[in-house]
C-alpha cells in the first residue's frame, strides 16, 4: 500500500508553530510598543502591528494547510534524497562561514604561541596576509564545495574555479579600495 | 597669595602639558573602526568621512568607516557597546542618540555605557516655513492656528515631535505633526507645501538667505546665527533645547589618553577651515562646537535624565 504524502501537513504544522511562537514569545519579548499606542494624545500604529499581522497570516496559512490541504493530491512528496541534499548544502555553508570567520583569528592565536608579543587578529585584519586567510579558505571551500555537491564528484576543476572566483573577488572588491573590508573582517 | 597663585597656575599648566603629552603619545594599536549612524552620502556621513580622511593624512591613522544606521543612533550604540574600548572603535552620532533616543529605546543602556569623546558641531535648529506663507515669526503661526487654520508641522525625530506637541499644548493649539526621515525630507515637505512649518537643522540656511524660507523661531536655547531676532522656543513655553550636536563616542572604559588624543585630533581638524571637514562645518554650522571630557559626559547624562521629564509631559 502506498504511503500517504503528508508534506502539506508538516509544512502547515511548522507554520502554525512558528506563528504561535512569534505571537506569544518573539513579539512580546522583542517589541516594546503595542499594536496600537497613544502618542502625543493621538492613537497611533505601534511597532508590534506589522509583525503581528504577518504572523497572523502565517498562522492562517498554516491552518489552511493542516485543515483543508492535508490530503491534497498534488502535494510534493518528501523523500530522503532531496532532504539529504539540502542538509549537506546547509552544512557546507555553515562550515565555510565558520572557516571564514575563525581561521584568521585561529592562525593568529597559533602564531602567538611562538611570538614574544601576542597579537590580536582584530588589529591585523587590514594587513596582508592576515586579511585574506578567512576569505580565501572559506570562499574556496564554499565555491568548490557547492560545485562538488552539485556534480556529485570531486574534481580539481572545481577547486581551480574556487581559486579563480576568490581571486576575482579580491581583485574587484579589495585591491581598489583602502577602507573596504572583505568578509569576515568587518565583523571582528 | 601671589606665590600661591603662581604655584597653582604652574600646577595647572603642568597637568595640562602632561595630559597633552600623553594624548600626543597615543597612537591607535590598529585600524580604527568608525561607525556612522547616518545614511551614506548625507551631510553627517560626509562630515565623519572628511574628518577621518584628514586624520589619516595628518597622523597616519587608518579608519574603516561603516554605516550602522537606524533608530536615531541607537542601533550604532547597541552595536558599539561591546566593541574594543582601546580607541580602535568610535562612532559618530548626535547628542540626542545618547540622550532621548537611548532612553526611549529602553534597552538597558545609558550614557555611562559609553565614553564621550567630543562634539564637532551644533546644528542651527530652527522652526522654518516658506516665506510666501506670510509669517514672520512663530507667533504668527500660533495666531493662525488659533484662528482655525490646520498647521502641519514637520519633524525628523520623535524628540522633536514631542517638542512640537508640547509647544502646541502650551499655546492651546493642536499641530498636525508629521514625522519624516531626516532634515532634507522636512525641507522638501515645506518647499512642496506638504508641511506648513518644520524643524530644520541648518539645511534651511540657503533658502533663508535667498528669501524663500523664514526662520520663525530658534529651536535652541540661544538665537540662530542667521536670524538672531527670531524668538526662542522658550518664549512659547518650552524649557527643552532642540539643538542637535554631532559627536563622537566610544565604548565605555576607553583609556583617558586614547579619548584625549582622539578628541584633540578631531578638534584640530574641525577647527581648521583649510581642511575639507573644517570648511564643511564652517559653511553648514557657522563653525565648530567643541565640548569634551567631563563636560560632554555631564551634558549627555543631562539629556538622558531629562528625557523622562519630557516623556512625562507629553503623556499628560
Amino acid at each position: 500500500m502506498k504511503k500517504p504524502v503528508r508534506a502539506n501537513l508538516y509544512l502547515g504544522l511548522v507554520c502554525v508553530l512558528f506563528a504561535v511562537l512569534t505571537l506569544t514569545v518573539w513579539i512580546p519579548l522583542d517589541v516594546k510598543s503595542g499594536i496600537l499606542e497613544k502618542v502625543r494624545g493621538r492613537m497611533s500604529i505601534g511597532d508590534a502591528l506589522a509583525p503581528t499581522v504577518a504572523a497572523s497570516f502565517i498562522l492562517l496559512g498554516g491552518f489552511l494547510l493542516v485543515l483543508f490541504e492535508r490530503k491534497a493530491s498534488d502535494q510534493p512528496a518528501l523523500t530522503l534524497k532531496p532532504t539529504l541534499f539540502i542538509g549537506r548544502l546547509v552544512l557546507l555553508f555553515a562550515v565555510a562561514i565558520l572557516l571564514m570567520r575563525l581561521l584568521g583569528p585561529w592562525t593568529v592565536a597559533f602564531t602567538n604561541l611562538f611570538a614574544a608579543e601576542p597579537q590580536e587578529y582584530r588589529l591585523l585584519r587590514v594587513y596582508f596576509p592576515w586579511k585574506y586567510i578567512g576569505f580565501v579558505s572559506g570562499g574556496l571551500l564554499l565555491v568548490a564545495g557547492v560545485i562538488t555537491l552539485v556534480e556529485r564528484r570531486f574534481t580539481w576543476r572545481a577547486v581551480l574555479t574556487g581559486v579563480l572566483v576568490v581571486m576575482l573577488m579580491i581583485l574587484f572588491y579589495d585591491l581598489p579600495f583602502d577602507d573596504l573590508l572583505l568578509p569576515p573582517n568587518g565583523d571582528v | 597669595m601671589r606665590n600661591l597663585l603662581k604655584m597653582a597656575a604652574t600646577a595647572v599648566l603642568g597637568m595640562a602639558l602632561t595630559t597633552s603629552a600623553h594624548a600626543q603619545d597615543w597612537t591607535p594599536p590598529g585600524p580604527i573602526k568608525l561607525m556612522i549612524a547616518f545614511a551614506a552620502g548625507g551631510g553627517a556621513d560626509t562630515q565623519a568621512r572628511l574628518i577621518s580622511e584628514e586624520l589619516e593624512a595628518r597622523l597616519g591613522w587608518q579608519f574603516l568607516p561603516e554605516q550602522v544606521t537606524g533608530k536615531g543612533g541607537v542601533n550604532l550604540l547597541n552595536a558599539m557597546k561591546s566593541e574594543a574600548n582601546d580607541g580602535t572603535v568610535i562612532g559618530m552620532v548626535v547628542a540626542e542618540s545618547v540622550g532621548y533616543n537611548l532612553y526611549t529605546a529602553d534597552i538597558g543602556l545609558s550614557p555611562a555605557d559609553f565614553t564621550m569623546i567630543t562634539t564637532t558641531a551644533g546644528a542651527q535648529m530652527g522652526i522654518v516655513s516658506k516665506s510666501d506663507k506670510g509669517w514672520n515669526s512663530l507667533h504668527d503661526v500660533m495666531d493662525a492656528a488659533k484662528a482655525g487654520e490646520e498647521i502641519r508641522f514637520g519633524v525628523m525625530s520623535p524628540r522633536l515631535g514631542d517638542l512640537a506637541y508640547l509647544m502646541g499644548q502650551a499655546n492651546g493649539v493642536d499641530f498636525n505633526i508629521i514625522t519624516v526621515r531626516g532634515g532634507r525630507a522636512v525641507l522638501n515637505g515645506v518647499n512642496a507645501g506638504d508641511m506648513d512649518v518644520g524643524f530644520m537643522a541648518g539645511i534651511q540656511g540657503g533658502g533663508v538667505a535667498a528669501g524663500d524660507l523664514v526662520n520663525l523661531a530658534s529651536a535652541m536655547a540661544k538665537p540662530l546665527n542667521q536670524t538672531p531676532d527670531a524668538p526662542l522656543m522658550s518664549e512659547f513655553g518650552i524649557d527643552f533645547d532642540g539643538e542637535a550636536m554631532f559627536m563622537f563616542a566610544g565604548p565605555a572604559g576607553m583609556p583617558d589618553e586614547a579619548r584625549d588624543a582622539l578628541a584633540s585630533a578631531i578638534a584640530d581638524v574641525v577647527s581648521d577651515e583649510n581642511t575639507k571637514a573644517g570648511a564643511l562645518i564652517k559653511r553648514a554650522f557657522g563653525g565648530p562646537l567643541l565640548i569634551q571630557g567631563d563636560d560632554l559626559s555631564a551634558l549627555t547624562q543631562k539629556g538622558f535624565d531629562e528625557s523622562s521629564v519630557l516623556l512625562e509631559a507629553v503623556s499628560q
